[in-house]
């Protein structure tokens, strides 16, 4: 009988010994833990948020910019989604820039980047006695601080980058969980986040170098990081959103209970001019200044003096398929600029006179494209200019290779230049690196420019950088007049802005806080209707090529519809 | 084998070899689909000088077949059991303990030979001669790749408890099992030819389970079933699932009050409540196998003068520890019944509820989390439905005989919760339609010459879908939604709403019926199917749309001679943006009835088999698909495109020696 109770006790054994460990058999992903004990593996952290820096040329739906969002150009094809900025059919759902989520995501690597830089192992090297670990320990000590200064500055532009499309929003700082109550996330106001921005963008331009050629930095490799610079120019940029109209001007809003989300608390608007002013100043005393080169091919560079920063990409050539003329191969028209954009170009007189474009001028309008600001012929295809590889003249006019009445000819009668790489073939599949320019020199001038003329009309100073722009080399614009009036140099620099910074994603944001939606984004988009002469002469006339729409709400961006259903703190902005 | 007078042992092996050739270029479908994209007149199958002829555009179905090369799969399956029993009636009478493990093992390599062929296309010349396009393709010679196609190693190991035993009028059985099952997968689910580390990882199951039923004088009938089970697939605490079911029955035609009750000779009561676990979600949408583990990638940058790429690390979908097994609680109802000795009849109700099923989790996690949320347990859907079965049976004792046979099930199932992203236009959510509900546009009707006449002045008056020039003709679709939730003018995404049914039909029924008069014998399968929406896509019905031929559902085309009287749209020689949405205007009817078999067969006289030392031998006719009534004009509903039913007629004798 024994003998059967054992042999069933066998059989029992044999049955729980086969119960497998249900643990996976092998480990094919890097976990957090792994990452964070290697300091070559938390430096790819930290690139992974460098590569949450917003690129402007393929924008919306992998195709149009933000200037077709503005009076700037009309992007061609008509299902793309940037067409609901201007059909006014954007919302809380439909939201063709969506980067709530984007921006959120690289600030959620921040913060998870700067709790990993405190896990690093360096132990190899800081318990080797020998001189050579030493010094190595130290210099991946220095460099791991270095790094909490650059990501901690990204996630501020990231913040910067929210706030300006929403006002106040719920400053971030720890890693949200599944677990974490949503509903208990509120938005800061407008005062917080902008004053949380310009506090780290001060405490990591004490802490990194001044630019990539600076030690600890080495250009070879270190060209397009964090720097000084960057930090100082993105505080002279947020403090001259904080001086403009739009975020001191809380009317707008009808009535909005909650203004802190939308404005700043009502204070002497001459400091806060000044601050910019100031802000700008630091940027421009920091270094010696470059000298403000070419132009054209500046955007086709990453590396040149005047770039403070400038978010990197692999080569590529879908910039040019997208935004060549339709009648080059492979070309889809893209991004094509208004007539609106072609008249801020000023026209040159002499080498001391340049006046406004004036389509009612006969000499002017018949032959338009002569004696230009050279900055129209840097960025704007213009009608029977030469373009491209292998390069011929473009020929926008009607029942030309590239004008109407070709299916998805420029219905603008214009094509983009800037940006391009008119080297490239791209039937032999030719390609080139388009990196975006988010911050150079003449935007530090003009806003300098700007800030300084609100506060200290006539100071000498505001020409003086307004004409370091103008005058660039290549373009030589005639330098101003002096005695402007505070008026007059306000549209003066304003339009420099402009025409300097066409297609760079900053018309967007200068008119909404310089409070003139209504007056160029609600009015309808203008081109020009080529037709050749029988001597192949060209008579151009102005026309409208689409209504646009602006209402006062699209000041800032709706809050996502599906964040504040779910996260029911969450006020929705003013009219929405 | 026995082993010894308890012990007893079986031993199971079995195994195949399967090979089988195709033409290299030969798939169903692509043949198919070649077949019905080809206008007719496009190019000879030979060319006069006996080339192939062909176009760059289309290639050539029957070269396909007969020059490309061909491809050899051969795969190997190997079976193999041991089991080992142990009667332990010195314990308890009807107690046994039994183990057991298999191997079972399939291996499919492919033997690949590949060449092409040229084409030429013809055109005649001014002459009248016969010329040659350059050719399109080149002769190649036969080259071969080696490849495995599909492989899986699998190991149980089982150990069972089993009860049985009659007391009086009791009987009473029990089993309790343990498993251990793992198996390497690796095929088309993790395609062979780019594998990755994760391509072999072995799926493991631990489970135990238990069944518990006793029976009473054959009248009333109880079922106890737990089944524990435990898979790799999810965290550690989340691995085990408990499952279980109960189950009785009654059958009250043994009670006495019934027992010789000449009208009901047999009744039947039955219910049953369970609850299943389903671990199979990688499938059904998860991204990764390991939803509980967190994983790293992607995010490089550029630096340097060189622009040098430098890796990154950045965070793929937050981890999800919490997730585990989708869960069905089932509950059915039925009874079965004897009346008036021939009439079976059966009828039986279920309703499932799905829950914990795994879906987005768009509605539950803001995007300011920052990062992209993982599958949660969140979704729910409930299907109801019944059968219902009817048998009719004569005498078998007389020389004519029949049966018929009526059955019927229906269903109706819904998505109770689909977490869903929000949507401008409210009719889109998902949550409340049926499963597999389509969303289209609504097609009502052609645009007419004034219609095109007023777009002229405001675009928007006619809304139609952007990017294409409309014309009369052309299929005018409602405008439902747009931004602001109101129609718009335009034709897009906004637009679409619940159009038609799901494809799988909700209401089947089928009939079986069967004669026999002497030797003679006739048997009918019909089924009949409703309440289904098919499609009508592709080449056979969407005229000369991806460069394809025209059929003949087209024949009455708009034109303006036919505009009130037209069913099918302005043709256009190409890709007609506008027509050719997915809308309701391609959508039918997919009800049918069908004559799935028909048999009649005559077994020759006994007397006159005998002779020739045949026991018995019969002669038969058989033919599947024979006839079909559907609303659908130009196909049959099941199968509109691809590969044909196939209408089949079978003649037999079958000889027993």
């Amino acid at each position: 009988m024994k003998k059967y109770i054992y042999i069933s006790f066998f059989w029992l054994a044999i049955a729980f010994s086969a119960c497998q460990d249900l643990d996976r058999d092998f480990v094919t992903t890097i976990g957090r833990k792994e990452i964070e004990q290697s300091f070559g593996n938390v430096q790819s952290l930290l690139n992974a948020i460098y590569s949450d820096i917003p690129d402007g040329t393929l924008y919306i739906g992998g195709a149009a910019m933000m200037s077709s969002a503005t009076d700037e150009s009309e992007f061609t094809a008509e299902t793309n989604p940037v067409q609901s900025f201007n059909t006014g059919s954007w919302n809380a759902i439909n939201n063709p820039d969506l980067v709530w989520g984007t921006y959120y995501r690289g600030i959620r690597k921040v913060n998870q980047f700067l709790l990993s830089t405190g896990k690093i192992n360096l132990d190899p090297w800081k318990l080797d006695p020998s001189p050579s670990a030493q010094s190595v320990y130290n210099t991946n000590l220095a460099t791991i601080k270095r790094w909490t200064y650059e990501a901690r500055y990204l996630r501020a532009y990231f913040y910067f980058e929210l706030v300006k499309r929403y006002g106040g929003v719920p400053i971030i700082n720890n890693t949200l969980t599944l677990e974490d109550d949503f509903s208990a996330i509120k938005r800061n106001s407008l005062n917080e986040c902008l004053q949380f921005i310009t506090a780290e963008c001060d405490s990591a331009a004490t802490q990194l170098p001044l630019n990539t050629s600076t030690l600890p930095y080495v250009a070879a490799t270190d060209l397009g990081r964090v720097t000084k610079l960057t930090a100082l120019a993105l505080k002279s940029r947020v403090l001259l959103y904080a001086a403009s109209d739009l975020f001191n001007t809380p009317s707008w809003a009808g009535g909005y209970a909650n203004p802190e989300l939308i404005s700043l608390p009502t204070a002497d608007r001459s400091a806060r001019w000044k601050a910019a002013s100031d802000a700008a100043k630091t940027v421009i005393d920091a270094s010696a200044l470059p000298t403000l080169g070419q132009y054209k091919s500046l955007f086709n560079t990453f590396n040149n003096a005047e770039i403070i920063f400038t978010r990197s990409n692999g080569a590529s050539n879908q910039f040019e398929r997208i935004n060549s003329p339709i009648g080059f191969n492979l070309g889809q028209s893209g991004n094509t600029p208004s007539q609106d954009l072609v008249d801020a170009y000023e026209v040159k007189v002499n080498a001391t006179t340049a006046v406004k474009f004036n389509w009612n001028d006969p000499a002017m309008a018949a032959n338009p494209y002569a004696n230009r600001d050279p900055r129209l012929g840097f960025s704007i295809i213009t009608n029977n200019s030469s373009f491209g590889t292998p390069a011929r003249n473009v020929q926008i006019w009607n029942g030309g290779l590239d004008g109407k009445p070709i299916i998805n000819a420029s219905k603008t009668g214009y094509y983009l230049r800037k940006y391009q790489i008119e080297s490239l073939n791209l039937l032999n599949g030719n390609t080139g690196v388009h990196s975006w320019i988010i911050f150079r020199y003449p935007e530090i001038y003009l806003n300098y420019a700007e800030a300084l003329n609100e506060w200290s009309p006539g100071n000498a100073d505001i020409k003086k950088y307004v004409d370091i722009v103008r005058t660039r080399t290549g373009v030589a614009m005639p330098p101003l007049v002096t005695g402007l009036s505070q008026a007059d140099m306000r549209e003066k620099i304003r339009n420099e802005k402009r025409v300097e910074f066409a297609f760079e994603d900053h018309r967007f944001w200068d008119v909404r806080r310089w409070m003139q939606g209504p007056e160029y984004f609600g009015k309808p988009l203008t081109g020009v209707d080529i037709v050749r002469n029988a001597d192949n002469t060209f008579k151009y006339t102005p026309v409208k090529v689409e209504d646009r729409a602006f209402n006062a709400k699209m000041y800032l961006y709706p809050i996502p519809q599906s964040d504040l259903n779910i996260a029911g703190s969450l006020i929705q902005n003013p009219l929405w | 084998m026995t082993l010894s007078k308890r012990l007893s042992a079986e031993f199971r092996i079995a195994g195949s070899v399967e090979q089988s050739n195709n033409p290299n270029a030969y798939t169903t479908g692509g043949t198919f689909g070649l077949l019905a994209q080809l206008p007719p007149n496009a190019f000879p199958v030979y060319n006069p000088n006996k080339t192939y002829g062909g176009t760059s555009l289309y290639s050539n179905p029957v070269a396909n077949l007969l020059s490309t090369g061909f491809a050899q799969n051969n795969s190997r399956t190997i079976l193999s059991s041991l089991k080992l029993t142990e009667q332990l009636d010195f314990l308890t009478q009807g107690l046994s303990i039994s183990g057991a493990v298999s191997i079972n093992n399939y291996f499919e390599s492919g033997s690949r030979k590949n060449k092409q062929y040229p084409r030429y296309s013809i055109s005649k010349g001014v002459a009248g001669d016969t010329l040659y396009s350059p050719s399109v393709g080149q002769l190649t010679s036969l080259s071969g790749t080696e490849e495995t196609l599909d492989q899986y190693r699998n190991l149980i190991i089982q150990a069972f408890l089993n009860y049985k035993r009659t007391f009086g009028r009791s009987d009473v059985s029990g089993m309790l099992m343990f498993n251990s099952d793992e198996v390497t997968v690796f095929g088309p689910a993790s395609d062979p030819a780019v594998p990755t580390a994760n391509s072999t990882d072995p799926y493991k199951h631990n489970g135990g389970a238990g069944r518990l039923t006793y029976a009473y004088d054959n009248k009333y009938i109880a079922e106890v079933s737990v089944g524990y089970m435990g898979t790799e697939i999810f965290a550690p605490e989340k691995r085990y699932g408990f499952f279980p079911s109960a189950s009785v029955g009654w059958i009250a035609s043994s009670e006495n009050f019934l027992k010789n009750n000449e009208s009901i000779n047999f009744l039947k009561f039955r219910g049953s409540y369970g609850l299943v676990g389903n671990d199979n979600i990688v499938s059904q949408g998860l991204t990764s196998r390991y939803a509980y583990t967190p994983t790293f990638g992607g995010g490089g940058y550029f630096f340097g003068t060189g622009n040098t790429a430098v890796g990154g690390f950045a965070e793929n979908a937050i981890a999800n520890p919490n997730i585990t097994w989708e869960k069905e609680r089932t509950l059915n109802v039925g009874v079965d019944a004897t009346i008036f000795k021939n009439l079976d009849v059966s009828f039986d109700y279920f309703n499932r509820e799905r829950s914990d099923i795994v879906v987005a989790s768009n509605s539950t996690t803001p995007a300011f989390l920052g990062v992209v949320t993982p599958s949660l347990n969140q979704g729910k859907t409930n299907s109801q439905g019944f059968d219902i079965l009817l048998r009719y049976r004569s005498n078998s004792q007389k020389a004519l005989q029949f049966f018929v046979e009526a059955n019927m099930s229906y269903f109706k199932n819904k998505i109770v919760f689909n977490a869903e992203s929000v949507q401008l236009n409210t009719q889109l959510y998902a949550t409340g339609t049926s499963v597999g509900q389509p969303f289209g546009l609504k097609a009502i009707g052609f645009y007419s010459a004034d219609d095109i006449a007023k777009r002229l002045i405001d675009p928007k008056s006619v809304p139609s879908v952007l990017t294409e020039v409309i014309k009369a003709g052309d299929i005018k679709y409602q405008d439902i939604g747009g931004p602001e939730g109101k129609p718009d003018g335009i034709i897009d995404g906004n637009d679409r709403m619940m159009i038609g049914n799901p494809g799988l039909p909700n209401l089947i029924a089928g009939l079986n019926a069967g004669l026999k008069y002497k030797s003679f014998d006739f048997n009918l399968v019909f089924q009949a199917v409703t309440n289904n929406t098919v499609y009508l896509g592709g080449n056979y019905f969407q005229a000369f749309q991806s460069n394809g031929q025209i059929a003949p559902i087209a024949l009455n085309r708009w034109t303006p001679e036919t505009a009130n009287t037209a069913d099918y749209p302005r043709l256009s020689s190409k890709d007609n943006l506008n027509n050719y949405q997915f809308s309701s205007f391609w959508q039918r009817d997919g009800s049918f009835i069908k004559l799935r078999s028909a048999e009649i067969g005559y077994t020759l006289p006994t007397a006159l088999t005998t002779k020739v030392k045949i026991n018995t031998a019969r002669i038969f006719v058989t033919g599947t698909n024979l006839f079909t009534i559907s609303k659908i004009e130009y196909g049959d509903p099941e199968s509109l495109t691809g590969y044909p039913v196939t209408r089949t007629l079978t003649l037999g004798l079958k000889i027993n020696l």
